[in-house]
């Protein structure tokens, strides 16, 4: 039942939202949410903290920090 | 010193661009949307006509007065805010409250952002805010008056528009007017391709449906990704077609086979019209995405201003970080001379 439900998105909205909903929303491309991680970023820990992911929630960068100066 | 303006994740390119500016003697600070959504601290001061404009990050402030030159990379994914719920203990009648509640934050971040924008308006930018969010019928509108073949468009609500649309232009694709977007449900992503609809689906749509955009379903020999910068277009041939995975839009990738890329070049009467289009649209960069038809017609589809060029790049060996580098050093240098 949960596949059913996380399966089509288009199927959960309420009547109000399926009419407001382009068409393109009757035809969404369900995939796995990755948590697989892309690309491993190896820069300076100041300034790249974490790594860039298809989560899209892992932070990745800072700002200037004392390793820039020199 | 180079300000860049970014967003802090599914953004390598910006990282790449950095390390060119420092490896070719330049330095770089960076500040990202998400700095402004609660990462740094802030202090902006209004005092008369004097701006005090500070962040400090990890106890580090930012030497935002050094800047000699912008690049505005990207900004924000998402504000905090959005992802969030702002009620404590919502009621069954909260969803107007937190709406607006939503909404006026969002203008807020947005004004924000914009004064930051414009403080240093003074300096040389490589991309600009202003023209980061082009309007892709306006576009296709102006490719089309430079002379650039795009496909026959349909904006409707009405089934039987689309139904006598489909009668002139054959099969049809829809995709969304603005962006592209992923909606994640727990551990489901849905993603909002380019979709072809077939008879079938089609008749299956109400009589009456939100507006939409439409477009003929071109039958491609392969597809065309150029990443434009400062008056040159970099191209990659990306060979989609033959996989049923990727035919209709190339980013429903296929990790076990990819698709095949090449270089590209482009027809010299097509570059002079894209490059017409690119000084029209006031863009000195994007990522513009083409199609070549089986029968030789090359297609505009749409561009990009703050598009990614990692893949070109990469695949197509033509160091696209670099050069973006080396103009932002000539734009800091040129922004020097009196």
């Amino acid at each position: 039942m949960d596949d059913d439900r996380n399966g089509d998105l288009f199927a959960r909205l309420s009547p109000e939202g399926r009419l407001l909903a382009p068409v393109g929303y009757r035809f969404l491309h369900p995939r796995a949410t990755r948590a697989t991680v892309l690309r491993l970023v190896e820069c300076r820990p100041h300034r790249t903290v974490g790594y860039v992911c298809g989560s899209f929630r892992k932070p990745i960068s800072r700002c200037l920090g004392p390793d820039d100066e020199t | 010193m180079i300000l860049i303006l970014s967003q802090s994740s599914l953004e390598p390119t910006t990282e790449e661009v950095m390390d060119w500016v420092e490896a070719l003697g330049g330095r770089c600070v960076r500040l990202n949307g998400d700095d402004v959504e609660g990462r740094s601290e802030i202090r902006i001061e209004i005092a008369g006509g004097r701006l005090a404009l500070r962040f400090e990050s990890s106890g580090v402030e930012l030497p935002l007065e050094e800047a000699g030159a912008v690049w505005f990379r990207r900004w924000l994914y998402e504000r905090r805010h959005e992802t969030v719920d702002l009620l404590a203990d919502p009621g069954a009648d909260d969803h107007t409250l937190h709406h607006q509640l939503r909404r006026h934050l969002t203008l807020e971040s947005r004004r924000l952002s914009d004064f930051i924008f414009s403080s240093f308006e003074h300096l040389p930018w490589l991309s600009h805010p202003r023209r980061s969010n082009l309007n892709k019928l306006a576009v296709l509108r102006r490719a089309a008056r430079e002379g650039i073949a795009t496909p026959a468009t349909l904006v409707t609500t009405e089934r039987e528009a689309l139904r006598r649309f489909c009668a002139e232009h054959g099969a049809v694709i829809t995709k969304p007017i603005g962006e592209v977007e992923a909606f994640i449900a727990g551990e489901v992503s849905h993603f909002l391709f380019t979709t072809p609809l077939g008879p079938a689906e089609i008749e299956a749509l109400p009589e009456r449906f939100a507006p939409s955009l439409f477009q003929e379903r071109i039958e491609k020999a392969y597809e065309l990704r150029v990443f434009y910068l400062d008056g040159e277009f970099h191209a990659m041939a990306i060979f989609s077609q033959n996989d049923p995975q990727t035919r209709a839009d190339f980013r429903q990738y296929n990790r076990e086979r990819p698709n095949r890329n090449v270089p590209y070049r482009l027809r010299p009467e097509l570059a002079e019209r894209l490059l017409r289009l690119m000084e029209d649209l006031e863009l000195e960069t994007g990522s513009i995405d083409l199609l070549v038809a089986r029968d030789g017609r090359e297609v505009f589809l749409e561009v990009n201003p703050v598009g990614q060029l990692g893949m070109v790049s990469h695949q197509c060996n033509y160091q696209l970080e670099r050069e973006i580098a080396r103009l932002l050093l000539r734009k800091e240098d040129h922004g020097r001379r009196p």
